[in-house]
């Protein structure tokens, strides 16, 4: 487990963190999300133990990462520029990181980059951008350390290999102790593939959700309902986050499992009612409104 | 025993990765090394085969002992370069925010990693230059010039180019740890190299220019302490003493060596502190960045007053003007240049105000305690009961005598300070008494220049004209106090009160044993002897060693119970040139003017088959030539011949030696130079003389309407 407690960094006059506590359970994926300079790298440094938070504390399995040893060892940190030796291949990073990892899995990595079709001895230096990403996150794959913090790892790679290197992520959780902390401004990315979402905004966390649980607990109906009495007392009953009317089409999003919502909706009587897909994006636009952002305009 | 594998394995690592920082640092020892030893070996020995110059095997074996030893400035110079490389290639990682988060992610202390890129470095350094020193030692045996002094010289030389290079080595990587770009890294090192020097030499150029009794003297502590500001100065100078015999600087290795530790210590401590996000910032400590800039800009702003001021001043005087301006531009200037380093954007200049005003407080208030004299420097002189003795210098007495070059100081010393420190006068009424007019007339001297100036500018100088500066004298005076402190003033004083003061000083036998050079010459080491007579012409004396030891003693007894008036009897009639074998190696020139009341030394060197008129012989003088620089501006000097006798009698009874051997109670005129042909048994021979300030003989000035 991961556990991070009021931690604040600042950088000259500008708080980059401030005052963030969150627990990343094991086992779960969690996806980091917020715009261009909210902190979701700079909070991935500091527990990757690259930065010392001003205040705060940060342990991994309680133990305290900066400058820590044993708790590194557990971690592995893909930046979202990763750094390669001038004239490096993969097999001489590979190399490299069986020196600082002793878990890495040599043979895995040779596996996966021969399906990644990339050659061993290819100059690193010759590489697009994502196929520079593709090295670095099968490096930090390799590893096998027990959490892996991706820094817009997905961000440059194509659909193809977004879509592998989820599975593979997928198959590390089966087969082992693993636990990626996937920081991204990409919602739809993280959608399908994160357990625990936070969202990060200007320093500080806004909220942080089991996506499952969002998911179950916030419903989208359309519905439509003649008497305007019925329906005004059937946005009383429900705990609407947010409604919207579009001629006599009323879209309501609110709390609530989607048998309840449904009953109440039956009960008014309407002439059409059906419960939509929410995608996640419609559900922190509506959680975060409640919180009184608006963040349409933060969120691509 | 994970954490040793791992140490070795990133050790082995980092070497791999810089491996082209090792094969760069091979080659340049390798050809700095043995080849350039084996390429001039080889020059020596054919000197020695053609027997150029009587060069001989020792003569090689001397250069080699300097070559693998304390006098290889392009090895040295080499070592130097090779530290701030290894420093900067290896902490270059701090300032790159991609390798930082590669870096300082991976499960490694960063001590740990700080010490892989310390010891490789030390590695990439110590193991091509150790072998290029040891394959230059096996060419010299093979060659047949090695002995123990050269293996012992080597190692030492070794020794000495291992420390300087951790100490230039800490400097560079304090500089790396200091900022958080490359570029500006480099620039930090050269800061750090060179800082202390630029401030040293800042101290003395401020006193020169407005100190008027100030003259720069040499000590061998304040040489030492100078040197040792910089890391690269301090390893020549250490060098040059450790090439010297007898010169052996343990206090400054032992001071190198405790400098290089803290430096090292310093640099951790940094390390340590340094923050991650430092990288690709201009200075990693943003509260050190006023602290740092204001620290260069003072001085650089006063170096830039003090050039503006004196460039139009033919001393070493400062128009104030000119200076005051300089410092303010600079200010400004450097301000901007370091605020746009610092932060990339203009705007943040004019936000950093505050420094820049605390800068020119700096530099106007150091300038003011200069200018206005707040310390009291030129009007310095202590109470008669803290001064333990004195001495005094006055060029035209003073001049003419040259010491024993015993050592590498005296070679640096000028002559003012060689001869103040040759002599300490117990009883130093008349020196004080010159010393206390000294004083008062402390800002005299700019007056009179400016006076002098001035005449000239209205009225351009001519023949026979005397200038008031020859009214005044410089005089160099040294207070050895009794607290063991030396102070050193020069004075402008009245040349009547200077010649009294040296008049008086002569009647003291004490004073003169210690003042003539004579006094430190051995007998027995003097290898030859040169006479130079009034004529100007040079002559080899045959001598056998007991007429040299004679002759020398002869002319010791009669300087030192000399009278002041016949030691400056002039024109002299002869110079006496000594060559003394100072060691096994070298040998010095010494000169020694023989006044015409030197009845015996000239009486002995008639004797010993040397002919010395006491005075001119008219008839020797073939013709004269007279060239008047009063006249040359920027054409060709005027010059008027003469041939008559009644004429060039009357030259000669006015010219005199010019230089040291130039009259002591009168200033020679260099305006007028007098070219005499002498004619001497039908042997011709050319000698250059001077007239006296303001006694140019009538015939000439009558030439020259």
């Amino acid at each position: 487990m991961i556990r991070a407690e009021g931690i604040r960094k600042t950088f000259g006059c500008r708080k980059a963190i401030n005052n963030i506590t969150v627990t990343i359970q094991e086992g779960n994926i969690f996806g980091l999300v917020g715009t261009n300079g909210a902190g979701k790298s700079t909070f991935l440094r500091i527990l990757s133990g690259v930065l010392k938070p001003e205040a705060g504390t940060v342990t991994i399995d309680e133990l305290p990462v900066f400058e820590n040893e044993k708790a590194k060892a557990k971690i592995c940190f893909l930046s979202d520029t990763a750094y390669f030796f001038p004239g490096a291949t993969p097999k001489t990073m590979a190399h490299y990181y069986g020196i600082v990892y002793p878990e890495f899995d040599k043979k895995r990595f040779d596996e996966l980059l021969n399906k990644f079709g990339m050659e061993q001895d290819a100059k690193i230096n010759t590489f697009s951008k994502g196929m520079k990403k593709q090295v670095s996150v099968l490096l930090g794959i390799c590893t096998n350390t027990q959490y892996l913090f991706c820094d817009e790892t997905f961000d440059g790679l194509d659909p193809v290999m977004r879509q592998a290197v989820k599975s593979i992520f997928a198959s590390e959780i089966l087969n082992r102790n693993f636990t990626p902390v996937i920081a991204s401004h990409n919602l739809r990315e993280l959608e399908d593939i994160c357990d625990h979402v936070g969202l990060l905004h200007q320093g500080g966390i806004l909220l942080s959700r089991d996506l499952e649980d969002m998911k179950f607990h916030i419903q989208k109906i359309q519905c439509v309902i003649q008497n305007p009495v019925l329906e005004e007392e059937l946005l009383r009953e429900l705990d609407v986050m947010q409604h919207e009317k579009r001629g006599s089409l009323l879209t309501i999003i609110a709390r609530g499992t989607k048998e309840e919502i449904m009953e109440r909706v039956e009960s008014k009587y309407p002439v059409f009612g059906e419960v939509l897909p929410l995608s996640l994006e419609e559900i922190f636009i509506s959680e975060t409104e409640v919180a009184g952002y608006d963040i349409k305009n933060l969120i691509c | 025993m994970t954490s040793k594998i791992s140490f070795a394995k990133l050790l082995r690592e980092d070497m791999k990765r810089r491996s082209w920082l090792l094969a760069l640092c091979t080659v340049v020892f390798f050809l700095l090394g043995p080849v350039i030893c084996l390429m001039n070996l080889e020059s020596q020995f054919r000197r020695v085969r053609l027997n150029m110059g009587q060069y001989t095997l020792k003569d090689v074996k001397e250069w080699f002992l300097g070559f693998v030893g304390f006098n290889n400035g392009l090895l040295m110079a080499a070592v130097c370069i090779c530290a701030v490389l290894c420093a900067v290639t290896g902490y270059q990682y701090l300032h790159s925010r991609t390798k930082v988060d590669l870096f300082h992610s991976i499960p490694v202390k960063r001590e740990k990693f700080f010490l892989v890129q310390y010891v490789s470095g030390i590695l990439f350094f110590l193991i091509p230059y150790v072998l290029c020193m040891v394959l230059c030692l096996l060419i010299g045996a093979f060659q047949g010039v090695v002995t123990a002094r050269h293996v012992l010289y080597c190692t030492g030389s070794i020794g000495l180019g291992t420390l300087y290079f951790l100490m230039i080595y800490h400097v560079a990587i304090l500089a790396m740890m200091l900022t958080g770009k490359l570029l500006v890294g480099i620039l930090g090192t050269a800061v750090l190299c060179g800082a202390g020097t630029a401030v040293s030499m800042l101290q003395t150029r401020l006193f020169q220019s407005f100190y008027d009794t100030y003259f720069t003297t040499v000590s061998e502590t304040g040489t030492a302490i100078r040197s040792a500001l910089s890391p690269i100065k301090g390893y020549f100078y250490a060098a040059g003493r450790l090439g010297t015999k007898g010169k052996f600087p343990g206090v400054f290795l032992l001071a190198a060596l405790v400098i290089t530790i803290l430096l090292l210590v310093l640099d951790l401590w940094l390390y340590k502190r340094r923050a991650s996000e430092a990288a690709e910032s201009a200075m990693a400590f943003p509260r050190t960045e006023g602290i740092v800039k204001v620290c260069m800009i003072v001085p650089a702003s006063l170096w830039a007053g003090l050039l503006m001021g004196s460039f139009n001043t033919y001393d070493s005087s400062v128009n104030i003007g000119w200076f005051i301006f300089g410092v303010l531009i600079s200010l400004i200037l450097l301000h901007t240049i370091v605020e746009f380093i610092y932060h990339m954007d203009f705007r943040e200049i004019l936000r950093r105000k505050w420094s820049l005003l605390a800068a020119a407080v700096l530099a106007f208030g150091c300038s003011a305690v200069f200018f206005f004299d707040l310390t009291g420097y030129d009007s310095y002189l202590p109470r008669e009961d803290k001064i333990d003795g004195m001495s005094v210098f006055t060029s035209n007495f003073n001049g003419r005598f040259s010491y024993p070059y015993d050592s590498e100081l005296s070679y640096n010393t000028g002559s003012e300070q060689r001869t103040l420190d040759q002599v300490n006068v117990k009883d130093f009424q008349m020196i004080y008494d010159l010393a206390e007019e000294g004083v008062k007339n402390k800002n005299l001297r700019k007056e009179v220049y400016a006076m002098e100036e001035s005449r000239i500018a209205v009225s351009r100088a001519k023949i026979g004209e005397t200038s008031s500066e020859e009214q005044y004298d410089n005089v160099f005076i040294k207070y050895h106090l009794k607290s063991g402190r030396d102070v050193y003033r020069r004075y402008f004083v009245n040349y009547e009160s200077s010649e009294k003061c040296i008049e008086q000083l002569c009647s003291n036998k004490e004073y003169k044993e210690s003042l003539f050079p004579i006094n430190y010459v051995k007998e027995e080491n003097v290898a030859k002897c040169t006479l130079t007579d009034r004529y100007q012409r040079e002559t080899i004396l045959k001598l056998t060693d007991e007429q040299k030891i004679r002759l020398i003693r002869t002319f010791r007894e009669e300087q030192n119970n000399a009278s002041y008036e016949t030691m400056t009897q002039g024109p002299i009639a002869g110079v006496l040139s000594i060559e003394v074998n100072e060691d096994e190696y070298s040998t010095s020139m010494y000169q020694y003017s023989i006044s015409p009341g030197f009845t015996q030394t000239i009486a002995l060197l008639r004797e010993l088959g040397n002919e010395m008129d006491e005075q001119w012989n008219p008839e020797y003088a073939e013709s004269i030539q007279i060239t008047n620089y009063y006249e040359s501006g920027t054409n060709t000097p005027p010059t008027a011949s003469f041939t008559e006798k009644g004429d060039i009698a009357e030259i000669l009874g006015a010219i005199n030696w010019g230089g040291e051997y130039g009259p002591v109670k009168e200033s020679t005129d260099y305006s007028v130079e007098v070219d005499v042909t002498w004619n001497i048994d039908g042997a011709r021979s050319n000698g250059v003389y001077y007239f006296t300030e303001g006694k140019i003989p009538e015939c000439v000035i009558r030439a020259f309407e």
